[in-house]
C-alpha cells in the first residue's frame, strides 16, 4: 500500500502554482497555467449553473470564468485586490481549451518532492475526491493538489448549461 | 518484342507526362525541370527496343533541348511534348493504326469465360503491336495494360483502371491537392461548359475545357487514379480534336461534356471521402461505359464531321442548303484558291448573302478579353481569423489609447497628428482584414445556372435564368452556408412555381418562364432574390394544408405574410406529387434554418399568376455584426440590427394587460406581446414600462416587442464565440467585445422570444428605489 502511494507520489513531483481560498491552500500543476491576470469586469451569463461566475475577453478571446469558491461550495466573500483569475489550458473534445478560474490570491511556484505527496484520503461520501490529484506537504503547510481538468471537465458545464 | 518490354516503356510514357503537367504547372523555364525531361526520355530512348518509340524519344529530347536553348517556345514545346506522348502512350496501348481512335473499332469483342467482354487487338501492324502470331493472347489487365492471358484473369470488367484502391500508399497531402484543385477546374469546366452551349465554336472556351481535362488527366495519371486519368484523358482528346477544329461540338456532345465533368466531380468526391475515412477507394459504376460513349462520339464527330468546311456544315445543320452542294462548291474552290466558299456558294445560288452573314455571325467568338489573373495565395483560415481577431483587438486598443483622457489633456499637436495618423492605419487595416474573407458569389450562380438547365431539360419546362449581381462578395462561410438553401430554393421555384409551358400560354404568358437571380448590396446586408414569373404561391394549398396539419385553426385570422411563411414548417409541402426533384417537404425548413443560423431572414412576395420573390437577407460577413447597443437590467446587450423592425418610447396608452399578466403593446394598430430582455437574461427589471424603449422584432411574420431601458446607440461587433468551455446558452448567440474591452452579450431574437413565450414572463415593474441605482449606475 506504501508502495503504491510511494509511486503515485513520485508521479506527481513537478512544480506547482499554488493558490488560496479563503483559507485553505491549493496546487496546480504549472504546465496546465496559462498565465495569470488581474481581476477584470467579468460579464455574467443567463441560465447558466451559479459558479459560471461569466465571460472575460482575454486578447479578443471570449473565456468563461469559473468561480472555484462556489464550485467547492464554499461561502461566498466580495472580490478584493489580491483576487484574480488563473487562465488555465485545459482538454476538451474539442482541443485545448482556455478556462479562467477565480481565486482569492496566487501564493508562489512551488518544487514537490513525490516523496512529500500523498494519496489523497477519503473523506465519506459529501467531499468528491475526484478533484484531488493528492495531498502535499511543502513549507510546513498541506497543499491540495487539484486536477484541473475534472474540476472543469467541459463535458460537465456543457451539459448544466445546455439543461436549462 | 516482348510484353514486359513494352510495360516498362508504357510505365515511363506516363511518367514522363506526369512530369510534364507538374513541370507545366510549376515553371517550365525552370532547367532543372527540363534537364529532368529530358533525361526521361532519354531513359524511355534506352528501355525499348521499339523503333518507333525510340524515335519519338529522339525527337522529343530534340524538342526539350530547344526549349533549353530557347529555340523554340516553351509552351509550344510543351505541347508538342504532350501530343506526342499522348499519340505515343495511344500507340503502344492500341497500336499505330488506332492512335486517336478508340481500340474498340478494330479490335474484336470476344468473351472470355467469367461472360465478361475484353478487346484483343488483332491489328499486327508492324509497329509496337508486331505481336508473334504464336504469342499468347492478352488482355487489359487491372493496371491498365497487357498482361499475358497465361498469367491469370485479371480484373472482371473490360475497364482498364483499377477498380478499388489503397488510397494509403499515395501522399495524402498530393492527394488532398489534387482533390482540391481538381474540384476548382471542375467548377471552371462547368462554367465554361454554359458558355460553350450558346458558343459551340468558340476556341477560346474549348481551350478552357481542354486545359482542364489536361491537368486533371496528368495529375490524375501521377497519382495512378486509372478511372479519372482515363476519363478526362478521353474527354481531352475530343476536346484537343474540336480545338483543331476537326468539328463543332454538337449539343449531344456538350451534354455528354457535362455527365463526365458530373462524374469526375462525384469520383473525386468519392476519392474525397474515402482519403477521410482513409479508406480504400472504389471506383464510381459505369465509369468504362462513359469512358466509351466519350470516345465513340469522338469517333462519330471525326467521321460525320471530318470533310465540310465549318461554314458549310453549319449551313447544311441550318437546312439551307445540302450536302452535295457543298461539296460542289469545296470541289471549285479547289481550283480557284482565292475564292471563300461562302462567295462560290452564293454564286452558285445555293444561299443567300443573308444567310451566310447569318452563319458567319454565329461562327464569330463572343470575344472577350481574356479575364486578367489575379494572384493569390493560399492560407489557412484558422490563419486568417487570428489575423481579423488580432486587428480586431488592435482597433479596440487603438480606440482605448486615443480615447485616454490623460493622453488627450496633453494638447500636443504632433501627438494629435500622430494618432490621426494611426486612427486611419488602424481602420484601413480593419476594412483589409474583414475584406480577405469575402469571395463573390460567382460560383453560386454558376452551379444555379446549371441546376435550372438540368432542370428544365428534366421537366420538359422552358425556363431562362437570368443573374444579376454574381459579384457581390460574401463572407467565405456565409457562402458556403448559403448554398444549400439557395439550391433548394431555385429548385423550387423552378420546379413548383413554373408551369409547364401549354399551362403557361393558356394562361396569356410567354412560353418560356423566367427564373433570376439577383445579389445586391442593401445598407449593412446582402439581398439575395430567388424570382420566378410562375404560378405564384398557392394561398388556398397552403392553408388548407396547415389546417390538415394542425398548424393554424380553420378560423383563425392570420396575415398573408404569416401564410407565406408556414411553408417553412418541417414536412410543409403543396406539392401534389412528390417529384425526384423537389416536394418531399423537406427543404424549406431547412432553408430556413440555414438562413437563420447565418442570422439572416427570408421575405416571400407572391402574387397568384404572376410569380414569387424569395429574398435572402444576409449579413455582410459572419464576423462582423451591425447592432444596436442597449441597456437592460444594468447590463449592455447587443441586438442584431437585422432582425429589429422599428423601435418607439410605448405612451400608457399603448400598453395593455391580458389576464392581468402578459403584458402587450400597440403597434400602428397591431397588438405585440411584450417581452423584458433583462428579465430573460436573469436579471431584474430595471425600468418601468413607459419610460423605456420597446423594440419591434420579427421573426417567422411574427412580431414581438422586447422592452429594454435605453439604446445606448449603434455599433459594429465582432461576434466572438462564447468560451467552449460554455455549451450553448439559450437566448445567446455570442459574445461581443465593447470598445471598452468589456464582453457584452449577443440577444438571439427568436430564441429569446421563443424562451419568453414559454415562460410566459410578466414584467415587474421595479420599485422606486431600484430604478433610481440602476438609473445612477447607467
Amino acid at each position: 500500500m506504501a508502495e503504491v502511494a510511494e509511486k503515485k507520489g513520485a508521479g506527481l513531483a513537478g512544480k506547482y502554482l499554488t493558490f488560496k481560498l479563503l483559507k485553505e491552500e491549493y496546487g496546480l500543476e504549472i504546465l496546465k497555467v496559462r498565465e495569470i491576470i488581474g481581476m477584470m469586469a467579468i460579464t455574467s451569463l443567463p441560465r447558466t449553473p451559479l459558479f459560471v461566475r461569466g465571460v472575460i475577453n482575454l486578447r479578443g478571446k471570449v473565456i468563461p470564468v469559473i468561480d472555484l469558491r462556489r464550485k467547492f461550495e464554499m461561502e461566498d466573500t466580495e472580490d478584493t485586490d489580491q483576487t484574480c483569475i488563473i487562465v488555465v489550458d485545459v482538454g476538451s473534445k474539442n482541443g485545448i481549451i482556455q478556462i479562467g478560474i477565480l481565486v482569492d490570491s496566487v501564493s508562489e511556484v512551488l518544487d514537490i518532492l513525490g516523496e512529500d505527496i500523498e494519496e489523497a484520503p477519503t473523506f465519506g461520501t459529501n467531499i468528491d475526491t475526484a478533484f484531488i490529484l493528492g495531498m502535499a506537504k511543502a513549507k510546513g503547510s498541506v497543499k491540495i493538489l487539484l486536477n484541473i481538468e475534472k474540476v472543469l471537465s467541459s463535458s460537465e458545464l456543457e451539459n448544466v448549461a445546455g439543461m436549462v | 518484342m516482348t510484353s514486359d518490354d513494352l510495360n516498362v516503356a508504357f510505365e515511363k510514357v506516363e511518367e514522363i507526362s506526369a512530369e510534364l503537367v507538374l513541370a507545366d504547372l510549376a515553371d517550365l523555364s525552370d532547367l532543372t525541370a527540363l534537364a529532368g525531361i529530358d533525361t526521361s526520355f532519354e531513359q524511355l530512348h534506352d528501355c525499348t527496343e521499339d523503333a518507333r518509340v525510340r524515335e519519338v524519344a529522339k525527337a522529343c529530347r530534340q524538342t526539350v533541348e530547344n526549349m533549353i536553348f530557347r529555340v523554340c517556345k516553351v509552351e509550344e514545346g510543351v505541347k508538342s511534348l504532350s501530343d506526342a506522348l499522348t499519340s505515343l502512350r495511344r500507340s503502344i496501348k492500341y497500336g499505330p493504326a488506332e492512335a486517336g481512335q478508340s481500340g474498340g473499332d478494330s479490335g474484336e469483342a470476344i468473351k472470355n469465360d467469367d461472360g465478361v467482354e475484353i478487346n484483343i487487338d488483332l491489328d499486327a501492324d508492324d509497329g509496337i503491336e508486331a505481336k508473334a502470331p504464336s504469342a499468347p493472347p492478352v488482355k487489359q489487365d487491372s493496371d491498365g495494360f497487357y498482361v499475358d492471358e497465361s498469367k491469370g484473369a485479371a480484373g472482371g470488367t473490360r475497364a482498364n483502371f483499377a477498380e478499388t484502391m489503397d488510397l494509403t500508399t499515395l501522399d495524402s497531402a498530393l492527394l488532398g491537392d489534387f482533390i482540391a484543385e481538381s474540384q476548382e477546374h471542375l467548377l471552371t469546366a462547368n462554367d465554361a461548359l454554359l458558355r460553350l452551349e450558346a458558343a459551340p465554336a468558340d476556341v477560346d472556351i474549348i481551350n478552357e475545357l481542354f486545359r482542364v481535362f489536361h491537368t486533371i488527366k496528368g495529375v490524375a495519371g501521377f497519382l495512378s487514379l486509372g478511372a479519372v486519368q482515363a476519363l478526362a484523358h478521353s474527354t481531352e482528346s475530343l476536346m484537343d480534336k474540336a480545338r483543331e477544329k476537326a468539328f463543332i461540338l454538337s449539343s449531344e456532345a456538350v451534354d455528354l461534356i457535362f455527365a463526365t465533368v458530373d462524374a469526375l466531380k462525384k469520383e473525386i468526391d468519392i476519392l474525397n471521402a474515402a482519403l477521410m475515412d482513409s479508406m480504400p477507394y472504389h471506383v464510381q459504376d459505369g465509369m468504362d461505359q462513359l469512358i466509351m460513349t466519350v470516345d465513340s462520339m469522338l469517333d462519330n464527330l471525326m467521321g460525320r464531321n471530318a470533310k465540310p468546311g465549318r461554314l458549310g456544315e453549319e449551313l447544311i445543320k441550318l437546312g439551307k442548303i445540302t450536302q452535295d452542294q457543298v461539296s460542289k462548291a469545296l470541289f471549285e474552290q479547289e481550283r480557284r484558291p482565292s475564292s471563300k466558299l461562302g462567295e462560290i456558294l452564293v454564286e452558285h445560288g445555293a444561299v443567300s448573302h443573308e444567310d451566310i452573314a447569318q452563319v458567319l455571325e454565329k461562327q464569330v467568338i463572343i470575344g472577350k478579353a481574356p479575364p486578367v489573373v489575379k494572384e493569390s495565395v493560399k492560407v489557412d483560415t484558422e490563419k486568417l481569423d487570428r489575423l481579423i481577431d488580432m486587428i480586431g483587438e488592435l482597433v479596440i486598443t487603438e480606440a482605448m489609447v486615443t480615447g485616454d483622457e490623460e493622453l488627450k489633456g496633453l494638447r500636443s499637436t504632433r501627438l494629435g497628428a500622430n494618432m490621426r495618423q494611426l486612427d486611419k492605419i488602424t481602420r484601413q487595416l480593419q476594412e483589409i482584414g474583414l475584406s480577405l474573407r469575402m469571395m463573390s458569389l460567382k460560383t453560386q450562380f454558376q452551379k444555379m445556372a446549371r441546376l435550372v438547365r438540368d432542370l428544365a431539360k428534366k421537366t420538359g419546362k422552358e425556363i431562362n435564368f437570368v443573374s444579376i449581381g454574381e459579384d457581390t462578395e460574401l463572407d467565405k462561410t456565409v457562402i458556403e452556408h448559403i448554398a444549400d438553401p439557395l439550391m433548394h430554393m431555385v429548385r423550387n421555384s423552378a420546379d413548383h412555381g413554373m408551369e409547364m409551358p401549354e399551362e403557361r400560354v393558356a394562361a396569356g404568358k410567354p412560353r418560356a418562364g423566367t427564373v433570376t437571380l439577383r445579389a445586391y448590396q442593401k445598407g449593412g446586408s446582402i439581398c439575395v432574390e430567388i424570382e420566378d414569373n410562375g404560378k405564384g404561391l398557392n394561398r388556398d394549398a397552403i392553408i388548407k394544408k396547415a389546417i390538415e396539419k394542425g398548424l393554424i385553426d380553420s378560423n383563425s385570422i392570420i396575415t398573408d405574410n404569416e401564410i407565406n411563411h408556414l411553408i417553412f414548417h418541417p414536412g410543409f409541402s403543396t406539392a401534389a406529387a412528390v417529384t425526384d426533384v423537389s416536394g418531399r417537404g423537406v427543404g424549406m425548413d431547412v432553408v430556413k434554418k440555414n438562413v437563420e443560423s447565418l442570422r439572416g431572414r427570408i421575405e416571400i412576395r407572391t402574387k397568384a399568376g404572376e410569380g414569387t420573390v424569395f429574398t435572402i437577407h444576409l449579413p455582410l460577413t459572419l464576423a462582423i455584426m451591425d447592432g444596436l447597443v442597449v441597456n437592460a437590467g444594468g447590463e449592455r446587450y447587443i441586438i442584431p440590427t437585422l432582425s429589429v423592425v422599428e423601435n418607439f418610447r410605448p405612451t400608457a396608452k399603448d400598453l395593455t394587460e391580458v389576464m392581468g399578466v402578459q403584458k402587450m403593446v400597440m403597434c400602428h394598430g397591431e397588438l405585440l406581446p411584450l417581452y423584458s430582455i433583462a428579465e430573460v437574461m436573469g436579471k431584474k427589471n430595471t425600468v418601468i414600462v413607459e419610460n423605456g424603449i420597446v423594440m419591434v422584432v420579427e421573426d417567422a411574420g411574427k412580431r414581438t416587442g422586447l422592452l429594454v431601458d435605453t439604446i445606448i446607440g449603434q455599433q459594429q461587433t465582432v461576434i466572438k464565440k462564447l468560451g467552449e468551455g460554455v455549451g450553448k446558452i439559450r437566448g445567446v448567440s455570442g459574445g461581443a467585445i465593447m470598445p471598452d474591452g468589456q464582453v457584452s452579450l449577443i440577444i438571439d431574437v427568436a430564441e429569446t422570444v421563443k424562451l419568453s413565450a414559454d415562460s410566459g414572463s410578466t414584467i415587474k415593474d421595479p420599485d422606486a428605489r431600484e430604478e433610481k441605482l440602476a438609473g445612477t449606475v447607467a
